[in-house]
């Protein structure tokens, strides 16, 4: 007997095994529902059959579950399912599209369109059945493309709705203008967007046209690979901006220098720098491309622009931070995992990074004294390997300052390399140097007090709201409220 | 001055046990913000007064006395500071008398705190919990300053009337409380005040991640998540962030995964549902910066209240059905057609959904509802 388990969501032809965490339970009319134990999903197309066989029911009793998936937009989904033995049982989810367009889907599921969506029903299910609980009637493929396929399945594609991809305070920041892509050359040309001079760029007011030629580096703008009146998708590959022609490139080796890509948008009054996270590699071993949605019709800069992997696995697991769900982020991306990743033929640093500052974002510690010696030991390799890679020098540095590991020393001058990389990827890189740099300065380290004064300054112009690191240049912004409704008492602040 | 107490348990306090020390300030009047009794500061930075701040600390003080319950930690200290315009006192049955709150101003709030944390000193075991709602100053991807009643009050030195949260928070590895959870009900707007000093505001306990003390340092922090100003609160009621929170800790947070059947509630599912809650209320800031430390930090005293979504299936068929929620044949609840979903709340257990229109009728039976949250749809017999 075995249990197949399986959520389906537009995704084209991504797929990933552990997609979706959540956890299950077992229906007992005295007993009530009892916690059977955690579980991860694959997250499927809408296409596929593909449902996985799921260990968490092995050795189970016949009876009711109740299986309950965390979504990426914070959302939960609860599905009963009948365990019966000597019969297949299988349980296909498929999750509404909700979103102005299909090149939009892998934000739809993070919940960028949407504050609530409508769950469907569950249908009760007779076991040895097929059961399919959908979000309208199951169309299977028939070759068919994309958006032909989706309205046969009976899925909606439904208006814009409820506002800015990203939301924030009511402001009046002019729109992007133009969006530049450097791409370097190999990674030691970062060193044009070091902190300290991107710490001095900032206190010298320029205006936005200054701050391309002040970056340095040869800037160039990029083409959306699809857009509408007011939303653009930009897609990028280590190579550069697959609007502009750049194609993947599936045997890159991460080991050696890479190119470091940043994002800079701007306005007439804006200027920001955004890290692009490339190479990125899906589990499948393919180089995934990095999406950015820009939505000019909410008016805002690049506040208002979505950064996304096209990996399942990393979309639900960026969507899991941004609505507070750590642990289940921690859970996909979890120690075997990231390891997996780093060590695999084609190394993913970035994805090994994630897992790492997953363990610290959601610190368990017991987790973490079980299996410390193969932490410190990959964490090491995670920095020694990719020179080009700050984020993996901090994390060494971080086993010392957050984790109580290794030698102050040693951790200081990982710390020190890191700043001299430049800019990490992951914005919570960037809040783990300031951490461990007031460490070192309490213990008396006059290098690291200058170089905290110098991150402190970048980090008050970083984007809390973005996972990879967002930095706000130019100053001369108008943040009045110009409503008159804001003038009257407001209950809460 | 005294130090905002307004509650404590003397047993408990001296029998040096662990205990839970807890710490409810609520700033609703700025007297130098626009709308203020005071002169205007010049660095308003278009704040205004607030109504929501002292709604809000009364029912998370209320909470704490009625429902709070850690065994291993029990409620061993209150403090609290308000402001509100009648100066209302804090009455609560658990209170010998009526208290007399004291303003959140810079000076009274640095001596509750202070009082706070030595309570919290007492014993590395202990747990200490903090709620702040008022105004919020965001800067960037780590700083947030609080904004206190006396804020702007010196025009040279506005932020002497502000605490730099974030250094006080790092700070707090010098307090022996191995646990420490801190509620910030701030909307963290992105204002010129940020932008116009690098004054952060007055740091109360000297900023300083090296812990003193063997035991582990877990904290939590667990921001609100609503953007602006506008939408979030409502006039003399609880914020909503304050409401999400209470409803997570009564049951949308709630675990039973131990094998003794205890609903717990820990730091991290109570940040989700908190997340979960909110983004039903409007806009959200997403906020992927934030640690946590995965701690329980409440043990529920009876079966989780638990929010259910009912409505028919296809949805349309809501506006006309009479929808009822039963148990053993008796009607618990119900609601008349509307066409909305139904949204009720439910203690943890198995009920009977039923969904007449005219006629036909369409049973969801025995559905369990369990936290976080239940959505029940009925497919009317047609």
């Amino acid at each position: 007997m075995s249990t197949k388990i399986a959520v389906r969501s537009l995704l084209y032809d991504g797929a990933s095994s552990r997609g979706l965490s959540g956890n299950l339970y077992r229906q007992d009319p005295i007993e009530g529902v009892t916690w059977v134990g955690r579980i991860t999903v694959p997250l499927i197309d809408y296409s596929s059959e593909c449902a996985q066989s799921n260990s968490a029911f092995d050795g189970q009793p016949d009876g009711v579950y109740l299986v309950q998936i965390n979504l990426p937009d914070g959302q939960v989904r609860t599905e009963q399912l009948t365990l019966q033995q000597g019969t297949e049982n299988r349980l296909l989810i498929d999750l509404p599209h909700v979103g102005p367009h299909e090149w939009s889907a892998y934000h739809a599921l993070r919940g960028e369109f949407s504050q609530k969506i409508s769950i469907p029903p569950a249908q009760a299910v007779a076991p040895d059945s097929e059961w399919i609980s959908t979000w309208t009637s199951h169309v299977p493929d028939l070759g068919l493309p994309n958006g032909e396929r989706l309205r046969r399945a009976g899925i909606e594609l439904k208006d814009r709705i409820l506002g800015p991809l990203t939301a924030g305070p009511a402001s009046t920041q002019p729109a992007v203008d133009t969006l530049l892509l450097l791409n370097t050359p190999h990674s030691a040309d970062s060193s044009s967007l070091g902190f300290a001079e991107l710490a001095a760029l900032m206190q010298s007011s320029l205006t936005p046209d200054q701050l391309e030629d002040a970056l340095g580096g040869v800037w160039h703008p990029i083409t959306p690979t699809q857009h509408d009146e007011g939303l653009e998708l930009y897609e990028f590959v280590n190579a550069g901006s697959s609007g502009d022609g750049a194609q993947r490139d599936d045997y890159l080796d991460t080991r050696a220098s890479v190119r470091r890509q940043y994002i800079l948008a701007l306005g007439p009054s804006c200027g920001q720098l955004c890290c692009l996270p490339a190479p990125w590699f899906d589990s499948q071993g393919r180089e995934a491309q990095v999406q950015m949605l820009l939505d000019r019709a909410a008016g805002q800069t690049l506040k208002q622009a979505a950064l996304t992997v096209a990996d399942p696995m990393i979309n639900s697991v960026l969507g899991y931070i941004e609505h507070g769900s750590i642990s289940e982020a921690a859970r996909l991306v979890d120690f075997e995992t990231a390891r997996s990743m780093l060590y695999s033929k084609l190394a993913n640093p970035l994805v090994a990074c994630l897992g790492a500052y997953l363990l610290i974002l959601n610190l368990d510690r017991e987790s973490y004294r079980a299996q410390a010696n193969d932490w410190q030991s990959w964490v090491r390799n995670l920095s020694t390997w990719f020179p080009w890679l700050p984020d993996g020098a901090i994390l060494e540095s971080a086993l010392y300052f957050v984790l109580g590991s290794g030698k102050a020393d040693a951790a200081y001058r990982a710390l020190m390399s890191a700043y001299e990389r430049g800019l990490p990827f992951f914005s919570f890189g960037l809040s783990l140097m300031l951490e461990g740099l007031r460490r070192f300065v309490s213990e008396g380290h006059d290098q690291a007090r200058q170089r905290l004064l110098i991150l402190e300054r970048i980090a008050e112009r970083s984007d809390p709201s973005q996972n990879f690191l967002c930095v706000q240049l130019s100053t001369k912004q108008q943040l009045a409220d110009p409503d008159p409704a804001h003038h009257q008492v407001p209950a809460y602040g | 001055m005294n130090d905002g107490l307004i509650w404590s348990d003397p047993d408990r306090l001296a029998s040096g046990t662990p205990a839970t020390h807890a710490i409810v300030i609520g700033v609703g009047a700025y007297p130098h913000l626009l709308g203020g009794s005071g002169p205007l500061s010049s660095l308003h930075g278009n704040l205004h007064q607030l109504s929501s701040p002292p709604a809000s600390a009364r029912a998370v003080a209320n909470w704490l006395l009625d429902e709070f319950h850690n065994p291993d930690r029990p409620l061993a200290t209150l403090r609290m500071l308000a402001t509100e315009e009648n100066g209302r006192p804090y009455t609560h049955a658990r209170l010998d008398s009526p208290a007399s709150l004291e303003a959140p101003n810079y000076p009274q709030t640095r001596a509750a705190l202070k009082a706070w944390k030595k309570n919290g000193d007492s014993h590395e075991d202990n747990m200490v919990l903090l709620y702040f709602c008022g105004h919020g100053v965001a800067r960037g991807l780590e700083g947030l300053t609080l904004l206190l009643s006396d804020y702007g009050a010196d025009p040279d030195a506005a932020m002497d009337g502000a605490l730099d949260f974030s250094a006080f928070q790092r700070g707090m590895a010098q307090c022996a409380a191995s646990r420490q959870c801190f509620f910030v009900d701030a909307c963290r707007s992105v204002t010129d005040i940020a932008q116009s000093t690098n004054h952060r505001g007055q740091f109360v306990i000297q900023d300083n991640t090296s812990r003193p003390y063997d035991s582990d340092w877990n904290y939590a922090v667990l921001y609100s998540t609503t953007a602006g100003e506008r939408a979030y609160g409502r006039r003399d009621k609880p914020s909503f962030y304050a409401e999400e929170l209470i409803k997570a800790l009564n049951g949308t947070a709630a675990n039973n995964r131990n094998a003794d059947g205890l609903w717990r509630v820990n730091t991290g599912e109570l940040n989700a549902a908190i997340h979960h809650g909110l983004s039903r209320r409007g806009d959200q800031i997403k906020n992927p910066a934030v640690r946590l430390v995965a701690f329980d930090l409440h043990i529920l005293r009876s079966a989780p209240l638990v929010p259910v979504h009912v409505s028919c299936d296809p949805r349309d068929d809501t506006a006309h059905a009479q929808l009822s929620c039963e148990r053993n044949g008796a009607v618990l609840d119900q609601r008349a057609p509307q066409a909305r979903d139904w949204v009720t709340q439910l203690h943890y257990g198995a009920y009977d959904f039923i969904a007449r229109i005219g006629a036909k009728t369409g049973r969801r039976e025995g559905e369990f509802v369990f936290p976080p949250y239940r959505e029940i749809a009925i497919r009317v017999n047609t």
